[in-house]
Parts: structure tokens; sequence; C-alpha cells
């Protein structure tokens, strides 16, 4: 593998032999963009959530209420005047000031199987030991039965309904991502096999300008999506493939999202994947995982407000709280309280041609293909 | 449509082609004139037109009459058609929207020339220098006296009636932009040629697809393009322009048969990377192939046939599978010498509009290349053909196309006119029904291997090169030229010359703009012949009922 040049083009093309200098002859660069990047929710079920799903503050607050209020506060004036009660109070709202509003708790995960990394190099799935540089926390096992998955988001929000399988965020983020509003791209470079490769460069960035799309809404493969002009959010690492696994090494990583109300970042310190690549190289999907600065991920919660607080079955100084408390990852020096929490992303993408600032362009011979008509 | 004088206009329209006698040898005869044509203006010409008289801001919103394609070409369609009942409202509409924004507050100072003494009343002084001007733009001469004075007129009677002279002046206008004089481009005979302003209009579509700009349109009325230097003056001109460009585009958006394009239709679950942008993109990749490998570098036109070089967006890049840096708009592109793309068979226009909506179609993209290309003709299958077995992509026992057409071409019926298409279609196999590459169907490998006149070809690269050979596609770009800017079909009479015009297109290496002048320089090609009186006469007994 050879290094890119800073700000040197390097258009990723599925099977492409070689790309203006950047890679050593014989090398391919390979691209991708994200269809799907979003919590790596799992479970959602009785075993993992034995007391259900959380509710929203407004469901909650009228629970403690006498029948005869909490008709009044469903309907109305009643009902904004609820939406006040447990959300707004002056300047004030749970989600932007959560430690100003009644926290009612939060249900979290109970299932001892996630997905997620091991971020930390240690197992404490059985015990509740801190590793060096963590504070205590328990592991998860994997699906596959991996030991030691540092997933403390996971467990802190896996009992929320929006977060479950295929629910509000799973599709409100693929619809996102579809519409062009953000996009990943990643993109391997100096690639000798697609199945295993010692040493290969990895770029994770985010996009900018669009995306293309089918008439139902799917990203269409082998498009061009240019990476972000702000350097800030370009995440540059190494890594290597093993039996058509991509892992890389851990690197602090910034992306954008732009969802809806959502603009802000995600914001990953020691952030690795660990993802399958398929032997013709047309799907690449996994794992990113990492850790969340707690103050930087609280900003999503903060733009997207009370109103999907309630729409989603949450409340915010609940669940402000439980980050707070399961945070593991960053101890601050001073007080020793951690300032990030584990977390894993699931990310599925297709071949794309990732086109990088200066725009140059090389012309790289197009992945045959044995699709029929 | 043979126009003896500017008094009776539509009188010949059906005036069949005179032959006569022509010399042999190596420097044939002039070649004896054909009648004067009237032809409709075609949208484009419609639009562009309007754009340089009143600017590339007015709108046009209306929707124009169907053209019709003859003899191979759209541009001797315009000499068959008409104005239908219903086409005429849209004409109108457009017109009275046109004439409604030329005189409004926005455009008023740039386009209404002088200032009228009152408003709220007729200014035939002023109204007539307007009609005067833009009726000279829109009619391709100056208008009479007795068109200029009914047009004042008319303006003045609608000034009173609305009490605004802008109104009046919009009324005017817009009678101007129904004229047949301005929806048909009418060729006039002087002299036993056409008229100089008939002339300017020739050159001016042929190189520019436009009306005549102000100096042609001076260069006619000074008698210029009568003489062969002011017409070589004004034709070196015309060339010099990037306008050319223009006139190249439109040339072979008829020659390549892109009207196809506005029916062009594919099923979204088996190419969902087709859509309305990559119709749109395909159609002007191609055409900006043609301009800048013919125009911008002066190329060999058989090269085309085998060019890496082309623009992309990215639209098209998603399905041609190229990467494409523009994030915007279009970029210079070259695919590699090892690839499987060549030329402009290979690329997306040909192959998607010569298709099915869901499967390719070697015989369609046979018969295009034999008709478009070679102007051969392919005769039309007869009407009770069984298409079972070739519209079946699902039956395992046929999974090519190949395969698929060997079948249905068993029965004796069919075998003759595939035999003609289908070896030629083949070699674009390669190229699914969208343009998008493939090795395989339905899991079977493609061969996309046939021969085309003798010449072997393995692949659509290799097919292109056949082409590039067959001295037949030359020989068709030259008969096209010459029909396109004639406006009729070739007659025995023309063949001498066309066959000089081949010659010199060879000697010339092959090259359009030489092929252009060459036409447009042709003296003897703006000579015209009167119908005889018997053949009037026989003409229009046979017009009454």
């Amino acid at each position: 593998m050879r290094k890119i040049l800073s700000g040197s083009v390097a258009l990723a093309c599925l099977f492409a032999i070689g790309s203006s200098g950047e890679a050593a002859p014989g090398k391919r660069t390979i691209g991708f963009v994200a269809w799907d990047f979003i919590y790596a929710s799992y479970g959602g079920g009785r075993e993992s959530c034995p007391d259900g799903f959380n509710r929203g503050a407004d469901e909650l607050y009228l629970a403690d209420q006498k029948p005869e209020e909490r008709e009044r506060l469903s309907k109305g004036d009643g009902a904004r005047e609820l939406g006040r009660l447990v959300g707004v109070r002056g300047e004030l709202n749970a989600c932007k000031n959560p430690t100003e509003f009644k926290n009612y708790g939060l249900k979290t995960y109970q299932g001892a199987v996630h997905n997620g990394l091991n971020l930390d190099g240690a197992d404490t799935t059985t015990s509740a030991n801190a590793p060096p540089n963590a504070c205590a926390h328990p592991n998860f096992v994997s699906p596959t039965g991996e030991k030691g998955i540092d997933n403390q988001m996971g467990r802190a929000v896996g009992c929320i309904r929006g977060y479950a399988p295929g629910l509000d965020f799973d599709k409100t983020t693929a619809g996102t991502l579809s519409d062009g509003s953000y996009s990943v791209l990643i993109e391997v470079r100096g690639v000798d096999d697609l199945r295993n490769d010692p040493e290969v460069e990895v770029g994770i960035y985010s996009g900018t300008g669009g995306v293309a799309t089918d008439p139902t809404g799917k990203l269409l493969p082998y498009q061009s999506v240019s990476i972000h002009d702000d350097v800030h959010y370009h995440n540059e690492t190494k890594g290597k493939i093993v039996d058509g696994v991509l892992t890389t090494d851990p690197v602090h990583m910034h992306l954008r999202i732009d969802q809806q109300v959502i603009h802000s970042e995600y914001d990953f310190k020691d952030a690795r994947l660990r993802m399958e690549l398929a032997p013709d190289g047309s799907v690449l999907k996994g794992i990113l995982g990492g850790y969340f600065d707690i103050a930087r991920r609280w900003e999503h919660f903060v733009h997207a407000g009370v109103i999907t607080s309630r729409l989603v079955a949450y409340n915010c100084p609940g669940v402000f709280a439980a980050i707070q408390a399961m945070a593991d990852g960053y101890p601050d020096p001073k007080t020793g309280k951690c300032t990030a929490i584990s977390t894993a992303m699931r990310v599925q993408a297709i071949p794309a041609f990732v086109i990088h600032p200066n725009g140059s362009k090389v012309a790289e011979k197009p992945a045959a293909t044995t699709a029929s008509r | 449509m043979m126009v003896s004088d500017r008094a009776t206009p539509i009188a010949w329209m059906l005036a069949g082609a005179l032959l006569a006698g022509c010399a042999s040898g190596d420097t044939p005869a002039d070649p004896p004139g054909a009648s004067p044509v009237m032809r409709r203006l075609t949208q484009e010409q419609y639009r562009q037109s309007i754009a340089d008289i009143f600017g590339a801001d007015i709108k046009i919103a209306g929707r124009f009459e169907p053209d019709l394609r003859t003899d191979g070409l759209l541009a001797l369609g315009t000499t068959e058609v008409s104005v239908t009942p219903a086409g005429f409202e849209q004409y109108n509409t457009m017109a009275r929207t046109i004439a409604a924004q030329v005189v409004d507050e926005k455009h008023r100072d740039a386009l209404v020339i002088c200032k009228p003494a009152a408003i709220k009343a007729p200014d035939d002084a002023c109204a007539g220098a307007v009609l005067a001007r833009t009726g000279r733009s829109l009619f391709r001469r100056p208008l009479t006296k007795d068109e200029l004075a009914k047009t004042v007129s008319m303006a003045a009677a609608a000034a009173r009636t609305f009490g605004n002279f802008y109104s009046g002046l919009e009324f005017a206008l817009a009678g101007l932009l129904v004229a047949p004089e301005f929806l048909f481009r009418v060729e006039v005979a002087k002299g036993g040629e056409l008229d100089a302003f008939s002339k300017a209009s020739r050159l001016s579509y042929l190189l520019w697809n436009t009306t005549p700009d102000e100096p042609l349109l001076a260069a006619a009325e000074k008698g210029e393009l009568n003489s062969e230097k002011g017409l070589v003056r004004q034709v070196d001109r015309l060339m010099a322009s990037p306008r050319l460009a223009a006139g190249t585009h439109a040339f072979f958006a008829d020659m390549l048969g892109f009207d196809r394009f506005e029916e062009l239709a594919k099923d979204a679950i088996i190419y969902p990377a087709y859509s309305l942008k990559v119709a749109i993109d395909a159609r002007e990749q191609t055409l900006r192939t043609v301009t800048d490998h013919l125009i911008v570098r002066g190329g060999d036109y058989r090269d085309l046939f085998t060019t890496k070089r082309t623009f992309m967006t990215r639209a098209l890049g998603t399905v041609y599978r190229v990467p494409v840096a523009a994030a915007a708009g279009w970029e210079p592109f070259e695919f590699p010498a090892d690839d499987p793309r060549a030329g402009l068979l290979s690329q997306i226009s040909f192959v998607a509009i010569h298709s099915h909506p869901g499967r390719s179609s070697p015989t369609l993209r046979g018969k295009a290349v034999r008709e478009l290309l070679l102007c051969q003709e392919v005769p039309a299958p007869p009407g009770n053909v069984n298409f079972n077995v070739v519209q079946d992509t699902s039956n395992p026992k046929f999974r090519t196309a190949r395969d698929r057409l060997t079948a249905h071409s068993s029965e004796p019926m069919c075998a003759g006119c595939h035999k003609i298409t289908d070896p030629i279609g083949l070699g674009l196999e390669n190229f699914d029904g969208l343009g998008q590459y493939r090795t395989a169907e339905n899991g079977a490998p493609i061969n996309a291997g046939g021969e085309l006149n003798g010449f072997v070809f393995k692949d659509a690269a290799s097919l292109g090169k056949a082409l590039h050979d067959d001295p037949a596609a030359t020989s068709c770009l030259a008969s096209n030229v010459y029909k396109y800017a004639a406006g009729h079909k070739l007659r025995a009479a023309d063949m001498p010359w066309v066959e000089a015009l081949k010659r010199d297109f060879a000697a010339g290496g092959y090259r359009m703009p030489d092929l252009l002048r060459r036409v447009a320089t042709n003296a003897a090609s703006y000579k015209v012949s009167m119908p005889s009186a018997q053949t009037k006469v026989a003409l229009l007994e046979g017009s009454k009922p």
C-alpha cells in the first residue's frame, strides 16, 4: 500500500487498477456509499426489555394524574398544557435542560447479547471491573458469541421504541441517507486482494452534493459522490482484510449528521470498522464501533427536541441521566467521570465512486457485471 | 412546395420532382434545380428563432405539432407537414404568450424600439417601425408594403379597442407569429434560383439551425448572396461562429433519430438506474461527442465509430459505471484503450433507444445501423409474425438474445430480414436494454461476434471499426447532408453531383466542416426549376375533389 498524498484524488472503483499514481501498480481502490448508518440495534423483545419499552414523558406524567385530570390533559388546550408541563417551562425545555425537569427514569436493555466491538480490549462480560482508562461497565456477548462487547449506548437506549430494529430511527435514517440529506462514504485503497490484504488504507468521509436513487428510493450503485469540503469530516486510518473481513485501526472520527431537525456531527473516539466485504466487492456491511463524546451526542437529543421524545417515547431527563451513568470511556483525569460512551453503528454500503475535493479524474476500468438482461 | 411569386405562397406544395438530364464524367454538371420547398419550423428551430429575435428569457409554452420522418430525415418531413386546427391553437397560444412578453414592462424598453406619442392611442409610425423590424426577423425577409400596412392597421385597431398602444402592438405581433411566413420557411424562386432571402434561410438553418442574423439578412438584401464571392463570405462567417456546433447538433439529432427519445420508456424494475435525467443526458452526450469531434477537433467522421472520447454527467456515470468528478454539468471523459466501449454505437443513446422497455433488441439495433448510419432500407416485418420466442427472456432453453433470435429466425418468413439486421445488432449484446455493460444474460455468456458486409467482428468495439471502414457510412452522411440542406429526396439528377460530393469528402479526410462548406457554397444547389404549365394544370386537376 502506498500513502495517498494529501488532497490528491482517489476515485474509487471496484476492481479498478491503479489510480493516477495514488496506489502502486496492481493496487485497487474500492469505494462505497452507505445506505444504512444507524445504531446497531438488537433484540428489543421481552428478553432484553422485560418491562417493555419506555414511555414518553407525557404518558408518564399522565399516569401519575387522577382520571379526570388525565382526561382534561389529553385533548385540546389540556394537551397543549401537557406539552408545556412535561417538556417546556419558559426558556427551558426538557431536552436542552434535562436536569431542570423531572427524571422519570429509563428502562434499559437487559439482554446479554448485543451488537458491537470490543473497544477496550477487556472482557468484563461477567465482572464489572473497570479496565484501564475506562469506567466500570458490563460487556455484552456479540450475536456470534464474541465476548467483551462494549456498547453502553445500546444498553441505555435499547428499550426505547424508536431505536428498535426496523422502527422509527431505522426508517428515518434510511430516508435521509437516500434523499441526500447527508451521506457516509468509505474508501479502501491499496487493495491487492479483496479476501486477504495485510495492509490497506481506509478513508471514511462525509459526503456532499446529494445521491442518486432508483424510483423506489434505493441508492444506486456505482454513482459518484463527492467528499465533504470540510476536512474535519475526512477520516483516514489503516486496516487489513482477513478472509474478506475489513478491520481498521482506531481513529478519532467526525461525520456529519443532517437528519430532519438534527444538524450536528457524530464524534466517535477510538472508532474502528469491522466489515464484511462480499467476494465480488458488491456489498460492504458490518459495524462501526467507537466512543461517542457524550456532550456532542447529547446535541442530537437537543436538536430532536421534546416533540421527538414524545413521538418515539422517551423522556430526555431519563436518557440524559442514563448516558451519564453508563458512560464507560475517556475518564476525566480530575474527576474520573467518563466523558464518552461506547457504541456500535450498523453500516451497510454499496459500490460507489468517491470523489475527492480537488476533483481530479481518472478513468478506471469498470467492473463487468454478469447481471441478466 | 413550388412558389412562383410571393402573392401565391402556398400554391404548389405538391409539385413533384423534376427530372432532367445530367452530365457524366469526373466533373459533373450542376444538378438541375429542384422545386423550392416550404418547410415547417421544427420545435428546436422555432424555439431558437424566438430566442434569437426576442431574447433567451422569453418563455415558450405550448405543444408542438408532431414531426414526420421522410426518407430518413425529419428535415425532409418538414416539407410534407401542415398545421392542423389543433396545432394552430397551440401556435396561437404560444404566439400570444410571446407577444405579451415582448411588450411587457420587463422587455418593452429593449424590444420596442420607439415610444408611442400617447400610450392610450394608436401610433402608426412607432408601430410601423417596430413591426417592420420584427417582421423582417420573423419572416426572414422584409415585409411587403401591403403586409406591413395590414399589420400596422391591425395594431391600430386593437390599440383603439383596448385603449392601449402596447396591447395593439401585442395583437399585431401575435398575428405575425402565427403567419405561415413565420411558421414555415417559404422558399421563393427568382430568375431560376432561390431568391437571396431564401438562400439566407437555407444557410442559417443548415449551419446554425436558427433564423438568419442581421448581417446575413443585410447581405441578402444587398444581393451579395447572389454572387459566389458574397455567398462564400457569408458561409465563412457562419462557419467560423461557435454556433456551427448548434447546427451540427441539430443535423445529427435528426440523422440519428433522436426524436425517439421523446417516447423512450424503460421498465423501472429491470433498469432502476434509468431516469428522465439519464435519457436527456444520453441524448446530449452523443451530440456533444459528435460536435466536439467533428467541429471543435475537426476530426474524421469515421472515427466517431471508434472514438474513446466523450462527455459525462453523474447521472450517466452511474449507468456507465465510471467516476464523474463534476458534481453538476458535464466533463470530458475518455474510456481506457481496453474498455469495451468505443464509438457512438456503444453509447447509451444508441443502444437504449433501439431496445425494448425491458430488454435489448439486436434486431432494432441492427436495423438502426442499416437505416440511420448506412442509409440502407430494411423491409418492415410481415403483419402475422409470432414473436413469442423472442419476447420470452425467461425460457431456459434460450437464455441469450442470440439463442432466441436463432430459434425465431428458423422460420423462413423471418429469416430473410433477420439476416440483414441481427448479425450487426448481436455485436452490441454486451449492452443491455439501458446500455449497461454485461458479459452474460440469464447466466449464459454473451457472444457478441458477427459480421458486417464481410467484415468479421468480435464485439462492439470491433463492430465500430467495421463501420469505420465501411464506405456506406461516409456515403450515407454525405447524402444526408445534401438532403438536409436541400429539403428534398435525392433525385437521379442529383446523383452525379452527390457522388462528386462524396469523393471530395473522402479526399478531404472525411471532415464535416468541409462537407458542410461544399454543400453551402454550391451555387447550383440554389437553382430551382419551376413546374411546366402542363404540370401545374395536372396537379390542379388532380387536386380537385
